[in-house]
Parts: C-alpha cells; structure tokens; sequence
C-alpha cells in the first residue's frame, strides 16, 4: 500500500516528466518569492516573538502549468534564551485546462508541506482541489481538501482534514475584487475544542490604475470571521500548527509593483487566541515579500 | 435507336444533376461566412479536412471560423495542425492568438505574436496583439518602450497610441501619457478613454 507521500510524489513526477518531455526552454517562466516575516505576541506566557524566512519557487509552462517548491524557517523565542526552530517544505502543481463549454479555465491543485521540528510535533498536509476561472476573469471558485497528519513525539497521531471553498468575483469593472473563502475543519481528536469549526475570511481587493510610491497597484484588507484551529492557508503557504485557536484576526496588505520583473509586498496582520486553558493572548503579525520574475 | 439514345442522355443528365447544383464548398463557405452563419461556414470545409487532413488552408480556415463561434478550444487545434502542416505559415501564427487571448492564455498568445515577429518585425497585428498581452500580464515599462518604438512606423495609428497612453499613465509617466491621449484626440476624436483620461489630469492640474 503506497503511502500518501508515495502517490503525491508519483503525481507531481508524471505531471512533470509528460509537460516537460514536449516542451521548449523559451516556454518557462518562472518566480521566486522572497519573505522575511515577525510575529510579536502579547499575554502569551510561553511566546515572545516569532521570526519567519522563506523563499518559493514557481515555475510556469506558458498557462498550462505551474509547478512550485518551496522552503522556510521559523524560529521561536519562547523567552528565557529557549529558542525553537522548525523547517518547512513544500512542493505543488498546478494544471489548468480551458473549457469552452463553461467559459472559463479549470485548475487542478496538488500540494504537499511537510513541518519539521526536531523538538516538538511533525506535520504533514496533503492537499488536492479544483477552481475555476471564467475567461473574463471576473469569477473565481475553489475547492480543497486537505489533510494535515501530525506526529509528536509520544507517538500520538491527530488528523485533521480541512475543506475550502472559495467564491469570488469583482464586483467593478476589474477595479476591485471581492473574496469570499469558507472553511470546515475536522478534528476527531480535538477534545478541548469543538470538534467541527466552521469559519470564513472575507477579503475585499482594491486594484489602483497606477503604480508608484506611495500609491500601491493593489490593496488588500480583510477579516476572520469563526474559530479556526490547525488551519492551513494555501495561498500563503501557512500552516498554523498552534494548539490554540485563533479566534479572530484582521489583516492588510499592500502590493508595489517595482517594474515588470518585480514586485514588493507589505502585511500587518493582528490575531486573538484561546489556549486550552481558556487564556487569551493576542499577536502582530508584519511581513515583507519581494516577488521577482525570472 | 434515337428514342434509346435520347432517353439515356436525359437519364444521364438527370443523374448529374445533383452534383451539378451542388455549390462548390468553399464559395459555399465564404457565402455563408458573409452571412455571420458560421457554423454553415465551417460545416462546408468540413469533409474537405476529413478527405485531406493535411489541406493547410482548410485547417486554417476552419480555425478561424471556430474562434468566429467562440470554439476556442477547436480553432487552436486547427491553427496548430496549420502550423504543424507549414510551420511558416504566419496566417496561422497570427491566428492562434485570437482564441489563445480570448481564453486568457497571454503567455502562449505572446509566444506567437514573438515568433511571427523573427520573421516579419513590423507586422502590424503581432504587434498589436503581443502589446494587448503586455498589457494583461502587467508589462508596462515594456509595453511603455514596445508602444514608443512601433508607433515611429505607424505613426497615424490610434491604436497604438492608446496602448502607449496607458502604459505611460500606469508606468507614472504623465507627460507621454497626455502627449499620446491628446495625439488619440486628433486621430479619433471622440475617443472616451482619451476624452476621459486628459479631463482628469486636467482636473488635477
């Protein structure tokens, strides 16, 4: 019996080895995504702060195909001089198809992250999905799943599954941009909390007709709206392995474009938690992204 | 005998007459093209790719008239069994990149406009349509110097010029973007995103 681990590889293998078998060299374009990231907590007895790189690597085959590794580390201050490091890795496909019968493109999504810490728990998350985009590029809908799989180090397992679905759509004239995602996330073993919770972010996009400082080309803000706990963000690459749920968060982000090969990004992003033992504490949340295409 | 031989021509003539009302199918094809049925248009041509699917024209042709249909996925398939057929072909080069940008596939449009560009580098809708991708995948300093260098050789060309105004305006060069919209105003005057655009910079300044 394979292993989960086994067929994603397998996946992403054939997907890689049938597109770039008939291809040409002047077909791929490709990104890289530079981060540094920092997290300050507040009323939290065992954090301090957080510090996070990374970097991602996209790869695309014209609008085909999109393949994609990446690697970041996060390193803990849980004060005292205890520091905790822990490592991730990812690798994903994503395959699109257009269908003129609906008017619009299909994706296909594969990913898989595997969290490391050679102190505390082991994560691995598989996800798969499909979206749609419609030709016009005014409507976008997604759905996921994904199973986190999380390792301690007593040797007890819990499982996780998550499920997405994403609707959005630009209510103006390609101006702006609404985002609409849901999540449901299953913890059979969870005891402390719910066993189902039910969430949603709500993003509003604004598009600017220029770029230059100190106007951005795009403006993100957005809203947590419901507990969510162990929740992986596809789009960001996150996996929140916290044991505490994250009860409410608000978040903003502002995009330069620098020229056309690259651009700059800027996040805040303020949460509130609950820990197991009904204590809350809050974070801030600061990032910078260099994105640039090669 | 001439009753026989008399009989036997009508008998022959009556037998060819199907094939002689039957219209030849490609003016039957241009025909129905002129009357927008295109569908009919494709369906005409359509045993001739059946007999010879390497008839380079026919495959051409049917491409361009199921991108007429919206059939998008069907006319890069024959454009690209055209370009398989003759890879010169810049017809076909040039007409994939109309179903390829109408299913927003930008990269792969850009690759042909590029290539037909090798060959022929002031073809005109290369041009233009590899600036409409430049434009989608948000190239603007590129588009800003693409739109600067063609619009020398069309100089009376608006198109152009509006690609250059809104390269010019996003890329925050004002000055060329309201010399370009303002060039727009002469060549097409009643042009609203040139109308539009110099009405708020005036309002601005």
């Amino acid at each position: 019996m394979a292993s989960r681990h086994q067929i994603v590889t397998i996946c992403l293998t054939y997907l890689a080895t049938n597109f770039l078998s008939v291809t040409y060299a002047d077909n791929w374009s490709g990104y890289s995504d530079i981060k540094a990231a920092m997290i300050s907590y507040q009323g939290d007895t065992t954090r301090k702060s957080l510090t996070d790189y990374g970097i991602n690597l996209q790869s695309k085959y014209l609008d085909k195909l999109d393949l994609l590794i990446g690697y970041s580390q996060l390193k803990l201050n849980a004060g005292q001089g205890n520091n905790v490091r822990q490592n991730q890795f990812f690798a994903g496909a994503n395959w699109f198809q257009y269908a003129d019968l609906i008017n619009g493109r299909v994706g296909w999504h594969l990913k898989g992250y595997s969290l490391t810490s050679p102190s505390s728990t082991i994560v691995n998350v598989y996800t798969g999905g499909l979206s749609y985009l419609n030709y016009g590029k005014t409507f976008y809908l997604d759905t996921l799943f994904t199973q986190s799989l999380y390792k301690n180090t007593q040797g007890n397992d819990n499982v996780v599954n998550q499920s997405n679905l994403a609707i959005e759509f630009s209510p103006g004239l390609k101006s702006s941009w609404l985002s609409l995602q849901l999540f449901m996330l299953d913890n059979e073993d969870d005891v402390l909390f719910d066993n189902t919770l039910y969430s949603a972010n709500i993003e509003w996009t604004q598009f600017f007709g220029r770029s230059g400082l100190p106007i951005p080309m795009k403006l993100i803000v957005g809203a947590q709206l419901g507990d969510q706990h162990y929740l992986v963000l596809h789009r960001l690459d996150s996996i929140n392995n916290s044991p505490d749920v994250q009860q409410t968060s608000y978040w903003a982000n502002a995009t330069w474009q620098i020229n056309d090969h690259s651009e700059l990004g800027l996040s805040i992003v303020t949460s509130e938690y609950q820990t197991e033992q009904q204590e809350n504490y809050s974070s801030i949340y600061s990032s910078i992204l260099l994105k640039i295409k090669w | 005998m001439n009753n026989k031989i008399f009989s036997i021509a009508l008998f022959a003539m009556f037998l060819s007459f199907p094939a002689m009302s039957k219209e030849d199918p490609w003016q039957l094809s241009h025909k129905l093209e002129a009357q927008a049925d295109y569908a009919g248009a494709a369906q005409a041509i359509q045993d001739i790719i059946k007999k010879n699917a390497r008839h380079e024209y026919a495959q051409t042709r049917y491409g361009w008239l199921t991108y007429l249909q919206k059939d998008y996925s069907t006319a890069i398939s024959h454009y690209k069994n055209a370009i398989e057929i003759n890879p010169k072909s810049l017809d076909a080069q040039l007409g994939i990149t109309l179903p390829l940008m109408a299913q927003g596939r930008w990269q792969e449009a850009a690759k042909y406009a590029r290539q037909v560009l090798k060959v022929a580098p002031y073809q005109y809708y290369a041009h233009i349509r590899l600036m409409a991708c430049e434009e989608a995948l948000l190239q603007w300093n590129t588009l800003l110097e693409h739109t600067q260098k063609i619009t020398k050789y069309y100089p009376t060309d608006a198109t152009i010029l509006i690609y250059l105004g809104r390269a010019a305006s996003v890329s925050g060069n004002n000055k060329i973007a309201v010399d370009a919209y303002k060039s727009v105003i002469d060549r097409l005057p009643g042009n609203l995103e040139a109308i539009r655009f110099l009405a708020s910079n005036n309002s601005k300044s």
